[in-house]
């Protein structure tokens, strides 16, 4: 299995995230997004005419949108069918947080790539698009809390989870700050708390895990 | 909000300003909030212990709130110093033999936890507790719009110490009441008996009606809901 | 304010890859907006009808709004044969150039910041090193300095004691010389050239001149892409935006000898275009 991946890409992220927490095995070809736009080249879109990334190859299935790659990726190697509910309710909300998870793309996303990159956009419009979204998730999550629940469908993340977390998590770097969402940052943290969870850069490992012990010589300071 | 330093002009109240709830606070918890126009870290030890710096490292100035917590310190994420329950520093990475003096510390505000809420004061001397007022937390919310707008919409029938209390849909709640920067306010929203998830469910959505009733009184400019990055490259379109 | 200092000294405004016959690149240097432009022959720079001095070198093209104080400095490892020429593109950061230009100089960060890459948290100490300020040539430099890297570069496999150099020929640019893992005794040259949008805001142009044939071009951008967005987000949070000056303001440490050094040589070049000079 084959990934077109750019490294700062949040929509590629998503894909080294959930094959990292599936443990599923892949090799990775970087596509020079930014500065070569190599996605723009021929070679590139002969791969896939719309000219984005990730792309993901797979014997002779290619794939060219993250939510179509996780979706496939869950029910092709989550056995236990907890990433991908197919129970009719569930399916139905997974697909719309899928969809949501492409707003994000298009307010936070795009934000990002204007701050980062200046990428000609009105930076101010999709600031205050990805906050319209942001307080929809707070309201979601809100609920999910009152519930016991710590995922966007239950209590087990699924690829809702995965598909809206890279430009959540990134919102910052677009300079949509997440201070005052309260239950959106207990989210990323249940996230980030996953087994096998992968970093990238912007979204930091969790250095805080309860399990991880205090540097040994301020440990053998203490106990002395 | 924009990457906003402690303003110079802030005059510490000598009251304790309501910032977070209780509930979904958990233990090694560190999030950035603001009393007085001061922005602050706030964060829980493992063991459950509540402090509330200035959110600025004294090694290079980094913001506290994006660091983590270890057992009962608080380390900073760019270069792991770790700081004590009494703000000063037990270890710096770089050198793990060196034991740091006493003139290495961050710096301490006050932090309280009671009845349902988290507390800052920025007073020099740590004010009384604030009145007995029990409370169940149901949500926070960020409005931008600024409290006398709050205050206006709302029939507040009880105010005690940064606290409104009021009815939402028939329910007796209590409204924790909050200053942002850019004129914007935080509430923190409790009922004073113990209710069902479906009840917070309707609470929540009342409180954001009343987010949309105050906001469209009082529209914050853009800046306040989605931060505008400084200098003149965000208006140049410096676009190649 | 801007000073004579700031004024007179060349800053990279783009590489020399943008320049294609017919374009117009719209930059702001210094708060004021500047125009690159190529005709098909030749590459001008103007502010306004003004015209600027140019000069195309390191992958990137070169301007200043003054007169140039001293020529642009020379990196001539850099232009050995062999190497391949490495220039990454520009992200945009909300700091003091100067604050960008610190961070490059730091060790100490790798453990926390650079995780698994440049440093781990069970390896963090740093070493003592040596720092001069060289007067005759008006530079910074730093030797002898070591450091444990779980994955030093895109080439390198498990962890090393990696030894670096650095150097700051101008106060907007600072160079790394590192162990080269395909070729013993050489260096590998990463470069960080800083464009001053604002006394808080600049644009850094990462630039590499490496010995390493194997890996492939898209990788070695995005390792340094990786790097430094990982710095980014510490660069946008720390207080104040400007770079303090004054001693009593931020407390360092013996790892932070290079920052010392190089904050003393702003403030005696009197270069405190980013900086904070009085206390808050």
């Amino acid at each position: 299995m084959k990934l077109y991946d750019y490294v700062l890409s949040g929509n590629c992220y998503k894909i080294r995230l959930f094959a990292a927490l599936l443990g599923i095995p892949y090799e990775t070809v970087a596509v020079d997004l930014y500065p070569g736009k190599e996605q723009t080249r021929p070679a590139f879109l002969r791969l896939n005419p719309a000219g984005t990334l990730p792309v993901l190859q797979d014997g002779d299935l290619t794939l060219t949108d993250s939510s179509a790659i996780l979706t496939y990726l869950a029910r092709r190697h989550d056995p236990t069918g907890q990433w991908c509910p197919q129970d009719p309710e569930l399916l139905a909300q997974l697909v719309g947080w899928l969809s949501f998870a492409d707003d994000l793309t298009r307010t936070s996303g795009a934000a990002r790539l204007h701050a980062i990159f200046k990428k000609p956009i009105d930076s101010v419009a999709a600031q205050k698009g990805a906050h319209a979204l942001l307080r929809r998730l707070e309201l979601h999550l809100c609920d999910q809390e009152f519930d016991d629940s710590s995922f966007l469908l239950g209590k087990a993340p699924t690829i809702a989870d995965i598909a809206c977390f890279p430009y959540v998590a990134l919102a910052p770097d677009g300079g949509v700050e997440l201070d005052g969402y309260a239950a959106v940052q207990r989210w990323i943290y249940a996230i980030r708390k996953l087994d096998g969870f992968l970093p990238m850069p912007g979204i930091h490992p969790l250095h805080e895990h309860p399990d991880k012990p205090l540097p040994e010589g301020l440990n053998a300071r203490l106990e002395a | 909000m924009t990457q906003q330093s402690p303003s110079p002009t802030a005059k510490p109240s000598s009251s304790w300003i309501p910032v977070a709830l209780s509930a979904g606070f958990r233990p090694g918890s560190n999030i950035r909030v603001f009393a007085d126009g001061n922005d602050i870290a706030l964060w829980s030890s493992f063991s459950g212990k509540l402090s509330a710096w200035v959110n600025r490292c004294p090694h290079r100035g980094m913001r506290l709130s994006h660091g983590f917590v270890r057992g009962e310190m608080l380390a900073c994420i760019y270069h792991g110093w770790h700081f004590a329950q009494d703000a000063n520093c037990k270890y710096i990475p770089a050198h793990p033999e060196l034991v740091p003096g006493e003139m290495i510390c961050a710096q301490a505000h006050h932090a309280h936890e009671q009845d349902g809420l988290l507390w800052v004061s920025c007073a020099e001397e740590e004010p009384d507790a604030p009145a007995r007022l029990p409370g169940f937390g149901v949500r926070s919310l960020l409005i931008d719009a600024p409290r006398p707008v709050l205050a206006g919409v709302l029939e507040v029938t009880h105010e005690a110490q940064g606290r409104w209390e009021l009815t939402l849909a028939d329910q007796p709640v209590i409204l924790g009441v909050q200053d942002w920067p850019e004129g914007r306010t935080g509430v923190h929203l409790l009922t004073k008996e113990a209710v069902s998830a479906e009840t917070k469910k309707m609470l929540s959505r009342e409180l954001e009606a009343m987010r949309r009733t105050c906001e469209a009184i009082a529209p914050v400019s853009a800046s306040a809901s989605a931060s505008v990055p400084s200098g003149p490259s965000s208006r140049s379109g410096d676009a190649a | 304010m801007i000073n004579e200092i700031a004024l007179n000294d060349w800053y990279p405004v783009a590489m020399a890859s943008e320049l294609k016959p017919g374009c117009r690149l719209n930059r702001v240097l210094m708060e004021r907006e500047i125009q690159i432009s190529n005709d098909g022959d030749k590459t001008h720079a103007f502010e306004g009808s003004r015209v600027l001095p140019l000069q195309i070198r390191y992958d990137h093209v070169w301007t200043s709004l003054g007169a140039p104080a001293r020529p642009l400095f020379e990196i001539p490892e850099g232009e050995q044969d062999g190497r391949r020429l490495v220039a990454c593109g520009r992200v945009h950061v909300r700091c003091s150039p100067l604050r960008a230009v610190e961070n490059f100089l730091d060790i100490a960060h790798f453990p926390y910041v650079h995780t698994g890459i440049l440093g781990a948290e069970d390896h963090p100490e740093v070493e003592r090193y040596d720092v001069e300020i060289d007067d005759e040539k008006d530079e910074v430099w730093a030797r002898q300095v070591k450091f444990f890297q779980p994955q030093a570069a895109k080439s390198a496999e498990g962890g090393i004691m990696a030894d670096y150099m650095y150097r700051v020929p101008a106060p907007t640019t600072s160079i790394l010389y590192k162990t080269c893992p395909a070729r013993v005794g050489e260096w590998d040259i990463i470069t960080l050239f800083v464009q001053p949008v604002s006394e808080t805001t600049c644009d850094v142009w990462p630039w590499m001149a490496l010995y390493d044939d194997e890996t492939p071009f898209n990788d070695l951008v995005q390792f340094q892409q990786t790097i430094f967005m990982q710095d980014r987000s510490i660069l946008e949070n720390q207080i104040p935006a400007l770079l303090p000056l004054d001693p009593k303001m931020e407390t360092p440490t013996r790892a932070d000898l290079t920052s010392i050094a190089y904050r003393r040589w702003l403030k005696r070049r009197r270069m405190f275009y980013g900086a904070q000079t009085i206390a808050a």
